[in-house]
């Protein structure tokens, strides 16, 4: 070695930028280790593929739908017989009461029920009843499902209220009006289509699982940088443990973000995946990495060796993807474990997708959702920054 | 700049029941290479994980560059460069990049970083090899690019633990020869070793740490003198030993003497001029000397001598 004779400017280095100083090391690593590739793109990308080929190709998942008349007029006749036929790639269920509908979608027997409603026919002249939909929480695509059915219905009001317009005009020399057995209106309601348009819970379920897979990613740079003796180095620079979990969840977040987009495009171009409006999906999914990106924080401050690392990361990924419905397109648990899953971010994140699905809620309708994500993240960040001040004290 | 680097007082650190550091007190001035010497377990890595705000002490306090030292984000850690024991770089990064990334924690502009990183790429003699990845250097190669690490800010304290382990010849050499370099042109030097001779070569001063506590502290001449160190005359002999010890009892620079099968050894206050005498004495009671060693007093004489135990137990 040869002799030193510079002394360089420095300034103390502004948390912001330390945190990301540490958060563009973690992802630099990740690209050039090939586990970020492995993790949070090859990885749910097959999942997905093998997800959508057990449910039957590229398509949605299939729902079991019932349909039930409490009109029971030539016109809400017609508009069953049209739903039939639409539904006849698919199941669908017919039932001629609330009760027992409602007993079925509680049973499980169908996984949803459209209801026509005592009055729809008379009320098409005037304010147009929507159909009503029997929804079962635990199996929220095919409600979702029902939901887009009974909009598609209800957007093509005109057509039916014109198809029973037209009976009634030439009505005087026919048999009376009671007599006919029903009014075919001349509307469209592609059901495989609109299941189609919910195939996105097939990708959104596995990337979730390996987004919850990359939570522990931070948590074992950690360890092993401190076994490493990197983390002494680093925290012999004046950078403090806040900053530490700061730029922790950053490259968390950074990865998260990063794997989503890419599972989203790739589902989308080769698999023809339909998640909905490109600008929504993206904030759910953003919304989805701020939670995570936070819970990861904690799972950082509170693993001292890489087996609990694991350990927790394996609990975090898989009791929320079982009980989440990340796992099986979004299927959920019946009853308490149900009810308790429907909380979990990703079950929460799934639901604002499919919600901002067609003929679903705008925007506006969701933020709630997306608060309660954002602030998911930001209660965990909180705590774990907390018990990494701790730890580091 | 303040002339004292370092200073750290009554440090003290406990792990349940076991006192890992017990009042250790030292200060490093600015230019000055402090030894912290000590066999494996002693505190010497305790007490560099207070110093550098690593560890919170449970008493005691450490300033360097005149701030107060605390675990989190502080002024003292500006003016302190840490070279842990374990190579402390990112393996998958290049040379280039773990420079960077550890130059702009520490504080450093773009372009200032860029220019600081090739300084001491040629400082560490790495500059050929500033694109290869770390986990593809030799041992040596890593240890020179750990102190790089630590250099770029050029810190008024160099903190290195135990910076040579495993590292062959030459490149100990070289790490001991641009230590001393740094310390020439002002930087103090924080240096805890088991390595005697590196200690005794590289070392203004020296801090004997045992069991936790400081049990010695000054130049290599004062520990010797403090502790009464002398050369020793070791002769085999070709007669009865015991007979020469008796013999040379009372002569004026004899200090001591020790009897071994067939060899005496004799701790006197002056070799150079004791030698003759002794062959001589020993002629005169029959012991035909067949060997003569000089064996001058070292750290680990000290060390043996204020410890009881080897620097290597």
């Amino acid at each position: 070695m040869t002799e030193v004779v510079t002394r360089p400017e420095t300034t103390p280095v502004p948390p912001v930028t330390g945190a990301l100083v540490l958060a563009a090391k973690d992802v630099r690593r990740g690209v050039r280790s090939r586990s970020l590739i492995l993790t949070a793109v090859v990885g749910p990308l097959v999942l997905g593929l093998i997800m959508a080929l057990a449910f039957g190709g590229s398509g949605g998942p299939s729902a079991t739908i019932a349909v039930v008349d409490l009109d029971a007029t030539p016109t809400s006749r017609g508009v069953v017989s049209v739903l039939s036929e639409q539904l006849s790639d698919g199941p669908v269920s017919l039932r001629t009461d609330l009760g027992d509908a409602r007993q079925a979608v509680a049973d499980e027997q169908v996984d949803a029920a459209l209801v026509i409603p005592a009055g729809y026919s008379a009320s098409l002249f005037a304010d147009p009843l929507a159909l009503q939909v029997v929804r079962n929480n635990q199996r929220a695509i095919p409600g979702e499902v029902a939901t887009a059915i009974a909009g598609e219905v209800a957007s093509q009001s005109d057509l039916i209220r014109a198809a029973s317009s037209t009976v009634v005009a030439i009505d005087r020399s026919q048999a009376p009006l009671a007599d006919v057995g029903e009014i075919r209106p001349a509307i469209t309601v592609d059901i495989g289509n609109l299941q189609e348009s919910f195939s996105a819970a097939l990708y959104f379920g596995p990337l979730t699982i390996f987004l919850f897979l990359g939570l522990g990613g931070a948590a074992r740079n950690l360890v092993r940088e401190d076994r490493e003796g990197t983390l002494a180095r680093i925290r012999s620079v004046s950078i403090s443990p806040r900053v530490l979990a700061t730029g922790s969840a950053i490259g968390v977040f950074v990865q998260g973000v990063l794997a989503s987009l890419v599972v989203y495009a790739v589902s989308s171009l080769l698999f023809g995946a339909q998640w909905g409006d490109p600008v929504e999906v993206v904030l759910v999914l953003v919304a989805l990495v701020v939670a995570l990106s936070g819970l990861s924080t904690i799972i950082t401050a509170a693993a001292r060796t890489e087996a609990q690392a694991e350990g927790w990361t394996n609990a975090f990924a898989f009791l929320f993807g079982v009980i989440g419905g990340s796992f099986f397109g979004g299927a959920q648990f019946p009853g308490l474990l149900g009810t308790i899953g429907s909380y979990t971010p990703n079950a929460v994140a799934m639901r604002a997708l499919i919600e901002l699905g067609p003929g679903g809620r705008d925007l506006v309708s969701v933020l709630p959702l997306l608060g309660a994500l954002v602030a998911v993240g930001l209660v965990a960040f909180v705590i774990g920054s907390q018990l990494m001040v701790r730890r580091f004290a | 700049m303040p002339s004292v680097a370092v200073s750290c007082t009554a440090l003290r650190k406990a792990y349940g029941d076991h006192l890992a550091v017990a009042d250790v007190g030292f200060s490093v001035q600015a230019g000055e290479s402090y030894g912290l010497l000590g066999p494996n377990g002693a505190g010497k890595t305790t007490t560099i994980s207070i110093l550098c705000g690593l560890l919170q002490a449970d008493g005691g306090a450490v300033e360097v560059g005149g701030a107060p030292m605390r675990t989190g984000r502080c002024e003292a850690k500006r003016h302190l460069g840490l070279v842990p024991q374990d190579i402390a770089l990112y393996p998958d990064l290049t040379a280039r990049e773990n420079l960077r990334f550890f130059g702009r924690l520490q504080g450093l502009g773009r372009a200032e970083l860029r220019t600081r990183v090739d300084e001491v790429l040629e400082i560490v003699a790495l500059e050929d090899r500033a694109g290869d990845r770390v986990e593809s250097f030799s041992g040596g190669m890593k240890r020179r690019c750990n102190i790089a690490a630590a250099l770029l800010h050029h810190p008024q304290l160099l903190v290195l633990d135990e910076p040579t382990v495993g590292v062959d010849p030459q490149s100990r050499a070289s790490i001991l020869d641009g230590i001393a370099a740094l310390q020439e042109h002002g930087m103090a030097v924080l240096y805890t070793t088991h390595y005697m001779e590196e200690a005794q070569r590289l070392c203004d001063r020296i801090g004997i740490i045992d069991e936790g506590r400081l049990v010695a502290e000054g130049t290599q001449a004062e520990l010797l003198a403090a502790v009464g160190q002398h050369p020793v005359v070791r002769l085999t002999v070709d007669g009865d030993p015991a007979v020469l010890a008796g013999a040379l009892a009372g002569e004026r620079f004899v200090v001591r003497t020790s009897v071994g099968e067939g060899r005496i050894e004799v701790a006197v206050t002056d070799p150079a001029r004791s030698l003759a005498p002794l062959i001589e004495r020993a002629e005169q009671v029959d012991a035909r000397v067949t060997g003569v060693e000089v064996v001058e007093p070292d750290l680990e004489s000290v060390f043996l001598h204020l410890t009881g135990k080897a620097l290597r137990d």
